[in-house]
C-alpha cells in the first residue's frame, strides 16, 4: 500500500511520467466464431491453415507403410486402393495449395541481404520456385531409381 | 499486491525474449518449407501415379494383376537399408509435424472453441513431439 501511495502521489505531483493506466482484461474481443465465412479472403485463409490436416494424415500414412515394411513381406500392403488414391488426390491438392501460398509469401518474409541491398521479394520468391522445381525433379528421379533396387 | 506494482511487473515480463515462441515459430518455418518443397512430388508419385500403375516407385510397384508385393517389398527394404534414406524420411515426416501443429494451434484459437491456450499448445506441440518420437522409433527399428 505504501508503494501505491507514494507512486500515485508522485504521479499527481507530476514528477514521474504520465501514462494512462492500462485496463488489463477490460478489452473484450467480440469476433464471432463464423468470422471465416465473412469474406473470401478469410475463407481462403482458413482453408490454407486447414491444409495442414491432410498433409499430416498423408505423412502418418507414409510412416505406417514404412512400419509395415518392417513386419515382413506377408504383412506389407502399401496403399493402392481407389480409396487411397482418392485420399492422396485430396492431400495432393492441399499440399499444392500449401506450397504455392507458402512460396508466394516466402519472398516477403525472407529478407536476404547482399551487401547493403535487400534482395527484392519477387526475386526471392522466384528463386524458391526454382528450388521447388529442382528438388521435385531430383525426388522424382530418386523415387523411380530406388524402385529398381532389391534387397 | 496492487494494480500499480503488478502493472510494472507485467510490463517487465513482456520485455523478456519469448524463447519458446521463437523455437516453435522456427520449427514452423522449417517444417513449412520442408512440406512446401518436398511433399507434392511424394504425394503425386507415391500416392497417385504409382498406385495407378503409371510410375514405379520404391515400395510401390504395380504388376499386371495389381500390386507386385514381392518387388514392392524388396525395393522398400533396399531403400530403407540406406541410412541416408532413413535420415531423409525422418526430416520429411517429422519436420512438417511442427508446421501442422503451429497452424492447427492458431486456427483452433481463432475458431474460439473456449479451450484454454496452454492446453491447446500442449495438445498440438505435444502431438508433434510425440510424432517425432514415433517416427524415430519406426525408422530405428524397421
Amino acid at each position: 500500500m505504501a508503494v501505491e501511495a507514494s507512486a500515485s502521489s508522485q504521479r499527481h505531483a507530476g514528477t514521474s511520467e504520465h501514462r494512462p493506466r492500462p485496463f488489463i482484461g477490460a478489452f473484450q474481443r467480440t469476433l464471432p466464431r463464423t468470422w471465416w465465412l465473412r469474406n473470401r479472403n478469410y475463407s481462403f485463409f482458413a482453408l490454407r491453415e486447414l491444409t495442414a490436416i491432410p498433409v499430416a494424415l498423408w505423412l502418418l500414412w507414409l510412416l505406417f507403410e514404412i512400419w509395415l515394411a518392417g513386419r515382413g513381406e506377408a504383412a506389407y500392403l502399401p496403399g493402392n486402393s481407389p480409396l487411397y488414391i482418392a485420399f492422396s488426390v485430396v492431400c495432393f491438392g492441399a499440399a499444392l495449395l500449401h506450397s504455392i501460398s507458402w512460396l508466394n509469401l516466402s519472398g516477403v518474409i525472407l529478407r536476404i541481404k547482399v551487401g547493403q541491398n535487400v534482395v527484392a521479394p519477387r526475386v526471392v520468391t522466384l528463386a524458391n520456385y526454382a528450388q521447388w522445381a529442382g528438388v521435385t525433379v531430383v525426388i522424382a528421379v530418386l523415387l523411380v531409381w530406388l524402385s529398381t533396387w532389391r534387397s | 499486491m496492487n494494480a500499480y506494482v503488478s502493472q510494472h511487473t507485467s510490463e517487465h515480463a513482456a520485455h523478456k525474449p519469448a524463447r519458446m515462441h521463437a523455437l516453435w515459430w522456427g520449427l514452423f518455418a522449417v517444417g513449412g518449407m520442408t512440406a512446401a518443397l518436398l511433399l507434392p512430388i511424394h504425394i503425386l508419385f507415391q500416392g497417385i501415379l504409382a498406385p495407378l500403375g503409371l510410375v514405379p516407385v520404391a515400395g510401390k510397384i504395380m504388376g499386371a494383376t495389381g500390386l507386385d508385393v514381392s518387388a514392392s517389398y524388396e525395393s522398400m527394404r533396399a531403400a530403407l537399408a540406406n541410412p541416408l534414406v532413413r535420415l531423409y524420411l525422418l526430416a520429411l515426416i517429422a519436420l512438417p509435424l511442427y508446421h501442422v501443429a503451429h497452424r492447427l494451434l492458431y486456427v483452433t484459437i481463432d475458431l474460439r472453441l473456449g479451450i484454454p491456450r496452454p492446453l491447446l499448445g500442449l495438445l498440438f506441440y505435444g502431438g508433434a513431439v510425440l510424432g517425432t518420437v514415433l517416427t524415430i522409433g519406426v525408422l530405428a527399428t524397421v
